[in-house]
């Protein structure tokens, strides 16, 4: 099978190339991820990310054939030759197919991605109703492999502003918990021009999405909450 | 900048928005009815107090969302602070001008003076 795979060493390169590979897979390969470890054992000098292999970590965010995607989940079978393996658009590049997440994280952090509850904590538990708990479907499964930050072009505008769409998933999944007590501080804060309202309804996130969520209706929601917090 | 920030910005340029869609209705919609013959009646069609408002209305709406949304064009695509200041700078003057333009074309209007 043949790929086609970014390769970029900084220290060395003076600017990025595609390097060819022709690789066969094995009758156990099926996901792109079997390929790329088979890929490393001819060639140790290729290097990208990966853990758990099986969609749940998000390490192994990068771009199949001009879509963000897991190599870990995305099937050899359908994919065109050669395969154009490319790092996270938008995000700098460290090594190869390994970019740097510092930025990314940072926004994470600063929607505060915690329950924030002062009220003194009952003897058990916080309970929810299971129409509250289900309010949570859809958002807290987010494992933060970037794959949809990485194909918004508002992120790519302004990565250093514009909280993107996986930190504004993660805001809305705290806003929208009936145990949290900040939703009012978290609208105040994502109530700016770049923090939140650089999304121009793209929805590629949404399209990219390996784990089938949709950061834009997540963004959809928290306008309409700062709209009603308004009026 | 924040006097038109976040979620006031995007609020403007819906409500604007729909403004304009409804008065370019109603606009047509009086056209067709009564097409006017000739300056005369367009003025004493924009003179009406009524038809004047909904004008000056309009402009103030276009105005606002004009600017919201080049607001967004250059916070988007155009980087570096001098940059962006002078882009932003020259198309709030000429948002400015357009608007002075439209309020001494109604103020001449109901003064009786010739039209701009």
């Amino acid at each position: 099978m043949k790929l086609s795979i970014y390769r970029y060493d900084p220290e060395r390169d003076r600017r990025p190339r595609m390097q060819d590979y022709d690789v066969a897979p094995a009758p156990s390969d099926r996901m792109l991820l079997d390929l790329l470890i088979r890929v490393k054992a001819l060639d140790d000098s290729l290097a990208f990310r990966r853990s758990c292999r099986e969609g749940v970590c998000g390490s192994d965010g990068m771009n199949i054939n001009g879509r963000n995607g897991l190599a870990c989940i995305t099937p050899l079978a359908g994919l065109k030759e050669p395969v154009e393996v490319r790092p996270l658009p938008g995000f700098p590049v460290i090594r190869d197919l390994v970019v740097d997440m510092t930025q990314f994280f940072a926004h994470y952090h600063s929607v505060k991605p915690y329950l924030v509850n002062d009220e003194p904590p009952p003897e058990r538990e916080r309970l929810q109703s299971p129409q509250e708990r289900a309010a949570l479907d859809g958002l807290y499964e987010c494992i933060l492999c970037a794959c949809c930050s990485g194909f918004c072009p508002p992120y790519w505008w302004n990565p250093d502003k514009y909280v993107g769409p996986a930190g504004l998933l993660q805001a809305y999944r705290f806003i929208a918990d009936s145990r949290d007590r900040a939703t009012r501080e978290r609208l105040a804060f994502l109530d700016d021009v770049y923090r939140l309202y650089r999304c121009r309804t793209i929805m590629n996130c949404t399209e990219v999405c390996p784990k089938n969520l949709s950061p834009s209706r997540a963004i959809e929601r928290i306008r309409a909450k700062l709209l009603a917090d308004g009026l | 900048m924040r006097l038109l920030s976040g979620l006031r910005a995007w609020t403007v340029q819906r409500a604007s928005a729909l403004y304009m869609l409804g008065f370019l209705a109603w606009l047509a919609a009086a056209l067709l009815a009564a097409p006017p013959e000739g300056y005369a009646q367009w003025r004493a069609m924009v003179a009406r107090p009524a038809a004047s408002a909904a004008f000056a209305l309009f402009f103030a709406a276009l105005l606002a969302h004009a600017w919201v949304g080049v607001r967004d064009v250059v916070l988007d695509y155009v980087h570096g602070t001098v940059l962006r200041a002078t882009v932003l700078a020259l198309a709030a003057g000429a948002l400015l001008a357009a608007g002075a333009w439209v309020a001494l074309a109604l103020a001449a209007l109901h003064s009786g003076g010739a039209a701009a």
